[in-house]
């Protein structure tokens, strides 16, 4: 018997539905006999370069929400991840050259950020995100532009 | 979705602005998200752990999709240019789903195909599963989001809702998405939040 009933609720836009073309991108496939996926080296081939990111926001964002800022490499796992109780928040980090992703977001502290401990902190809001190609003896810059009222955009610099 | 051995979720179907199917400015018929969330439904319907329906829907949540415990929250909106293109959250407090919401970005275009595999994907999500690496034809593939073979679930996916939810109240668990070559996975306490990438 089924027990279980869910609910989906859709609000939808029409607004915003105009101009539906082909934007998304897929991925390489893979042989549908794959069964064990290849081996893929850890290390980050190449020297040290530097990934700066800047995060353009108001200095008044440390009183309601926490920041935090992400980088993955080309997999998808975390190479570094850090929060920010003041603002604005930022980042200079030498990393081997390669394929990374810049994430960033936003949780809600309910005022006074600094005393909060992350386990006190709301949900992420505000995600944005952007590929980040770091090479050898080279200086990648990030912005993220987070307006208030908005949701953010993360953009090379 | 786990609350337990039984759960019951209030359907609200969202009804579109324009009650007319007109959209201002766009030929695009109402239908675009609706067609991929009804599929995405009696798709995730064909396992026997579920029997959902959509109901009545509220036009003026779509920008912040609020959550709303023992639902799932289906959203479209231009959620701006951020980097992503589908949005899933979920909140698995005590070991179970307590909630779920879907976020999709209309600040970017979209294939029929690459609706259905978002929303397909995202709902998939929002009931605990994780994606799928083999590029066997599931929705929850990384591979395939415009590729009409990758809109649905496939039998991996309904022997893992089998698993999730075929359970004892105190065996339950759920499995929270994990980072990919075009996803991200933050997990902050009890939420999870899945992140499609548009690149």
């Amino acid at each position: 018997m089924r027990s279980v009933v869910i609910a989906l609720l859709l609000a939808c836009s029409g607004s915003v539905l105009a101009g539906c073309g082909t934007g998304a991108t897929g991925q390489p496939a893979r042989s549908s006999t794959e069964t064990v996926p290849p081996h893929t080296p850890e290390v980050v081939e190449g020297g040290p370069g530097t990934l700066n990111v800047k995060v353009d926001e108001p200095a008044d964002r440390a009183t309601a929400f926490v920041r935090y800022l992400r980088i993955e490499d080309a997999r998808g796992k975390n190479v570094l991840e850090r929060s920010y109780r003041s603002a604005p928040a930022g980042l200079s980090e030498h990393l081997g050259a390669g394929n990374y992703r810049v994430v960033t977001w936003i949780r809600p502290c309910g005022g006074a950020c600094e005393g909060k401990k992350d386990d006190q902190l709301g949900v992420p809001e505000r995600i944005c995100g952007t590929k980040a190609d770091v090479a050898d003896a080279a200086v990648t810059e990030i912005v993220v532009k987070a307006p208030p009222d908005a949701d953010c955009v993360a953009e090379i610099g | 979705m786990l609350l337990g051995q039984t759960m019951v979720m209030v359907p609200v179907y969202m009804p579109m602005p324009h009650a007319n199917g007109s959209v201002p400015g766009c030929n695009t018929p109402r239908s675009a998200w609706d067609s991929s969330l009804q599929q995405a439904n009696a798709d995730w319907n064909r396992s026997a752990a579920f029997e959902n329906t959509i109901s009545a829907s509220d036009t003026g949540t779509r920008s912040s999709c609020p959550a709303s415990t023992g639902r799932v929250r289906t959203c479209n909106y231009t959620y701006g240019q951020n980097g992503w293109r589908g949005l899933a959250q979920i909140n698995l407090a005590g070991g179970h789903i307590a909630w779920g919401t879907t976020k999709v970005n209309d600040s970017y275009s979209w294939t029929s195909a690459a609706r259905r595999h978002v929303m397909c994907q995202e709902v998939g999500h929002d009931f605990g599963l994780d994606h799928q690496f083999t590029n066997a034809g599931s929705c929850m593939d990384y591979a395939g989001i415009n590729d009409p073979g990758y809109v649905s679930p496939n039998t991996h996916d309904y022997n893992q809702l089998a698993s999730i939810y075929g359970h004892s109240h105190a065996a339950a668990t759920a499995a929270p998405a994990a980072s990919g070559p075009t996803t991200t996975s933050i997990v902050t306490g009890d939420t999870v939040t899945s992140v499609l990438w548009t690149d």
